[in-house]
């Protein structure tokens, strides 16, 4: 005897709704911080987050309305055609502020195959971690090795291609998605380790080479990047631009205390101060002028949605839902952890948005529908009420 | 199946675990910069906003209506002062090194600062003022002392300073009025070689810097700059009010005509330049710059092309009769659509201040407004024939330049009858020349053609977006004979910027319009290829509509027509010939100008007749009373101008060579 509700009764509501807080934090947030811009008119940005936000939740239905299994389909034309994007913008694509990340016209449309890629990256990682799994592997050293490889033979190639525009969150952030997907793979713990002792021996070697050998050191990172790491250890003595985003900030922040200094009351937050507040930075107007207990709300709430996800992935019963939705944690997670982290000081700089908060449309609609793939997958699981019956 | 899935629950786990580990750190880091550091936080924030100093933004440029740029900003060097505490004394040896390489004015020095100056240079002099004896004998306290010493000092030994302690004067008392921790600018627009002086030996200099900044650049020199006005520092009588708006002390504010009308448009928003802290304490070196917005930009009605044609019309008419003038040489024209008040040109022979600044008697350019006063009225209709002859009336003998005989309205229009003027306002107030000295009540007829004048324009506010406007002279009631002086514009005063409204009403059929300088505001733009975008059109403003008969109005619109083209039209030979049809009138003021006898020629008119688009008039103030016509010429070279402009395509505005002008103080 088994009873099964429809896909609709399976949405996820807990899911929509902490998603709905985000939007209502993002439109407080995005019109506190973008309000010194355009005295005139301070809603200008609320008014096109909106409109971002209505075209992401229709992308999002439109993620949820086709059987993720269906998703298998695509998954490689997909993948194909994210690479060919990369390869378009390494070749023609536009160049703003130092970097060449942009497809479409400068006045007219503007769109970074990277965000979908990053999506893209997902499906294929998923697809090909549920090919290996229908057929039982013996579990040998050499075996996790030919797994980890075809991992990275999938995942390096868009990972490099992102690094050289360059945009090193982006490309962390399909790092973050291969490492996610190396430990969903089921190789051994050994086999982590090895991992992730070769990363750390690798940063291990690079600071040595800094430290002892510079010039050869130099052939690796530009000195572009080297600053920021710079301006990360020691803000206050390191006078950058990137440096000087740092201190003013953890001003910002620190000032908010436990309580905030109130909406749009921020003195930092609305000097002007920090460039890049109502995107990258906007963490910080939430800090500064709703203190640490509203920072924390906020976190909390990402932390429910994750919960919630990997839930999502337990309940899950077919293994390439289970990939797909833990793709997309690792893929989030990194974001917020690595957008946080950056304005709080315990990670670089890098470019990355804030999911779910940050003005801008492309990342906006990007995490929208990778949200739209985990309601997907909740959607038609099949839940029995007495176990499966074989 | 439950083999091949069985590692995924616990790399579930285990990635749960990372997301825990995660953002434990960050709420733990986030605690620690917030609740732990937050207090330090807090303190440097309010130190770094102590330490910050206003870096000012760009004014608005200044268009004409042609989107040339007429009051542009130009990169300009200044010295600068910050006093971190230091003495007036220490401030005495940088102002002693700074004078030797930048001249201050010295002209308005107060007498108190000499005595201070005086007292710090010659001690033993000053020590010999007061003697010790005295001192002891009255127990004087310090104070009282330098206060005896100030009291002591002979005019005589301020005579005796030399010019250039004068010039170290200059500079001291600029540095001692700065706020303290505020740069002050001492000297704006230093030239680059002083600048590279000053910079290369900035350790000789304690306190005192060069920055760039902007100051105001008049493209066509000094054309329209009594309309531009000045910028200055701000005065301290409104230093409150600006103050209270957000301004900065040490901000540069218009303080004259546009740009203190516009001030809130042109004013641009400051950057700032902060310098940051160390957790020690510790000035960083490199202060960050946070870059202000440019100001709006301002549209004007004005065509610089045309202004520049009408004064050099002006110009040359006047230099041709230069001796012919009692007074100063002078010449007023104000140009304007008569159906949008937009301004073409005001321009004046020394400056085009008088246009909107000064009154004078017009005499019978206003003669329109008579007629039509009469018309509506109903002491006269259309066709009413009066016998022009001379009349001597008790306190008034008046002719007109002609005996006329039998003559109607249009013809007084056309031929400038004084007498049928004069019979309009005797009939207002019941009176006929067989009455002798019975005037009635005359009072009532001073008020029925002001009420009239008024609605034109003459004797109020023309309603110009431009501060300081003069509304004329109202001379009162007058005796009894006065009012028919007034009839044909010898009484009361009025301005050329009101005689072009007056006639723009009587062009566009009876809307009195308020003149307008600005027409748009528009975004700055950094592409200087074009204009920014919009953010508010002025739209025409008017003030009042003459409520008669439209007829009546055709009337006055007939005789103008009839004075420039008609048979014996008394302007006829200067437009009658033209390739456009004009309307309008002369006028010729008998005034006097220090005694002696003189005229105020005016002329009033519009163009074409059928379809108005250009309204002017032209006052010729103080000049001789063999001369005439040089108003009617002036009116037909700017008109011929207009139409010329119109006609061959325009080349836009003669580039004068970019003279600078060193802004003065202004009152």
């Amino acid at each position: 005897m088994q009873e099964r509700k429809t896909a609709f009764q399976q949405i996820d509501f807990t899911l929509l709704f902490l998603l709905f807080l985000l939007m209502c934090i993002s439109f407080l947030a995005v019109y506190s911080a973008s309000g010194q811009y355009f005295p005139n008119d301070p809603t200008f940005f609320l008014r096109r987050q909106v409109v971002w936000y209505g075209i992401g939740v229709v992308l999002m239905v439109g993620a949820m309305s086709i059987d993720y299994d269906l998703f298998r389909n695509f998954s490689i034309p997909f993948y194909g055609l994210g690479i060919f994007l990369l390869l378009l913008v390494a070749l023609f694509g536009i160049e703003q502020n130092g970097a060449q990340r942009w497809l479409g016209h400068p006045d007219f449309l503007l769109f970074q195959p990277s965000e979908f890629v990053k999506i893209f990256v997902v499906l294929a990682l998923a697809h090909y971690l549920y090919h290996i799994s229908q057929r039982p592997r013996p579990k040998t050293f050499k075996e996790d090795c030919k797994l980890v490889g075809s991992v990275l033979v999938i995942g390096l190639p868009p990972f490099v291609l992102i690094l050289e525009q360059p945009d090193l969150g982006t490309a962390l952030v399909v790092g973050a998605v291969i490492l996610t997907m190396i430990l969903m793979a089921g190789v051994t713990w050994r086999m982590i380790g090895l991992i992730v002792g070769t990363i750390t021996v690798g940063i291990g070697f690079l600071v040595w080479l800094h430290n002892n050998f510079f010039e050869f050191f130099t052939n690796f990172i530009n000195t572009h990047q080297l600053n920021r790491i710079y301006a990360w250890l020691d803000p206050y003595n390191y006078p950058t631009d990137i440096g000087y985003q740092l201190i003013h900030a953890l001003q910002g922040i620190g000032a908010g205390q436990l309580y905030g200094s109130g909406f749009t009351e921020g003195v930092k937050s609305q000097s002007g101060a920090i460039p890049e507040i109502h995107t990258d930075f906007i963490f910080t107007v939430i800090a500064e002028e709703f203190g640490f207990f509203g920072a924390t709300v906020l976190i909390v709430i990402y932390f429910l949605m994750f919960y919630r996800m990997i839930i999502i992935a337990f309940t899950c019963n077919n293994t390439f839902g289970t990939y797909l939705v833990s793709g997309t944690v690792g893929l989030l997670v990194f974001q917020v952890f690595q957008n946080i982290g950056m304005a709080v000081g315990v990670m670089p700089i890098t470019g990355l948005a804030l999911p779910f908060i940050s003005y801008g449309g492309s990342a906006l609609i990007t995490n929208m529908i990778a949200i739209g793939i985990v309601l997907n997958v909740n959607m038609r699981t099949k839940h029995y009420m007495f176990g499966k019956g074989e | 199946m439950a083999e091949k899935k069985s590692h995924l629950p616990s790399r579930l786990n285990v990635l749960f675990f990372c997301v825990f580990l995660l953002f434990s750190i960050l709420i733990l880091r986030l605690g620690i910069v917030q609740i732990v550091q937050g207090e330090e936080y807090q303190e440097q924030l309010e130190r770094t906003v102590n330490i910050s100093a206003p870096i000012e933004a760009p004014r608005g440029i200044v268009y004409d209506r042609y989107g040339h740029p007429v009051v542009d900003n130009e990169l300009v060097f200044t010295v600068t002062y910050t006093n971190p505490g230091h003495t007036s004394i220490a401030m005495l040896e940088v102002a002693e090194s700074l004078a030797e390489i930048i001249d201050l004015d010295t002209s308005n020095i107060y007498e108190q600062e000499l005595k201070d100056y005086w007292l710090m240079t010659r001690e033993d002099e000053a020590e010999e003022l007061v003697s010790v004896e005295e001192i002891q004998s009255e127990d004087l306290s310090n104070e009282e002392v330098h206060q005896l010493q100030l009291d002591r000092i002979h005019d005589e030994d301020l005579e005796s300073l030399t010019e250039e302690e004068l010039g170290i004067v200059a500079v001291w008392r600029e540095l001692i009025s700065g706020y303290r921790n505020l740069p002050h600018k001492v000297k704006r627009g230093i030239e680059y070689e002083d600048a590279a002086k000053i910079m290369e030996n900035l350790d000789n200099f304690p306190g005192v810097d060069i920055i760039r900044d902007a100051d105001r650049k008049y493209v066509y020199g000094g054309s329209l700059q009594s309309v531009f006005g000045r910028t200055g520092t701000i005065p301290r009588e409104k230093l409150d009010y600006y103050l209270a708006n957000g301004y900065d002390r040490t901000d540069i504010v218009g303080t004259s005509y546009l740009e203190q009308e516009y001030e809130h448009v042109l004013q641009g928003r400051d950057g700032r330049l902060e310098n940051y802290m160390d957790r020690s304490g510790e000035l960083l070196n490199h202060p960050d710059e946070i870059l202000g917005r440019r100001g709006n930009d301002l549209i004007l009605s004005v065509d610089m092309e045309l202004q520049q044609r009408v004064e050099e019309i002006i110009k040359d008419e006047v230099d041709e009769v230069s001796n012919s003038f009692l007074g100063n040489e002078d010449a007023y024209v104000v140009m304007m659509e008569p159906h949008t008040g937009e301004v073409l040109s005001m321009a004046g022979y020394s400056s085009e201040f008088g246009a909107f600044g000064s009154a004078f008697e017009m005499g019978s350019v206003v003669k329109g407004a008579t007629i039509l006063a009469g018309l509506d009225t109903g002491v006269i209709s259309p066709g009413t024939i009066i016998h022009d002859r001379p009349l001597s009336l008790p306190g008034a003998h008046i002719r007109s330049h002609e005996i006329m005989g039998q003559i109607d309205d249009l013809t007084a229009l056309e031929r400038s009858s004084n007498i049928y003027m004069a019979e309009i306002a005797m009939r207002l107030i019941g009176y006929t020349p067989s009455a002798g000295s019975n005037w009635g009540n005359f009072h009532e007829g001073y008020d029925t053609l002001r009420s009239y004048y008024e609605q034109f324009g003459l004797g109020v506010s023309t309603g110009i977006d431009l501060p300081n406007e003069f509304i004329g002279f109202n001379g009162g009631y007058g005796y009894p004979g006065n009012l028919m002086y007034f009839s044909f514009g010898q009484f009361d005063t009025y301005t050329p910027l009101q005689l072009v409204q007056y006639v723009s009403t009587i062009a566009n059929g009876g809307y009195r319009i308020a003149p307008q300088i600005v027409t748009e505001i528009r975004e700055p733009n950094n592409d200087r290829s074009e204009l920014g975008n919009i953010i508010s059109q002025i739209e025409p403003k008017v003030l009042n509509t003459i409520d008669v008969d439209d007829t009546y109005m055709e009337r006055v619109q007939e005789g103008f027509r009839r004075v420039m083209n008609g048979s014996r039209g008394t302007a006829r030979a200067y437009f009658a010939n033209k390739p456009y049809e004009a309307a309008g009138k002369t006028g010729t003021a008998q005034v006097k100008v220090d005694g002696e006898d003189a005229n105020n020629q005016t002329l009033v008119g519009y163009a074409p007749y059928d379809n108005p688009e250009v309204a002017f008039s032209v006052v010729v103030p103080g000049i001789s009373r063999q001369e005439s016509g040089v108003a009617n010429r002036i009116g037909e070279g700017i008109l011929d101008a207009y139409f010329e402009l119109k006609e061959d395509g325009r080349q836009g505005p003669q580039d004068v060579g970019v003279e600078v002008v060193e802004p003065e103080e202004s009152e």
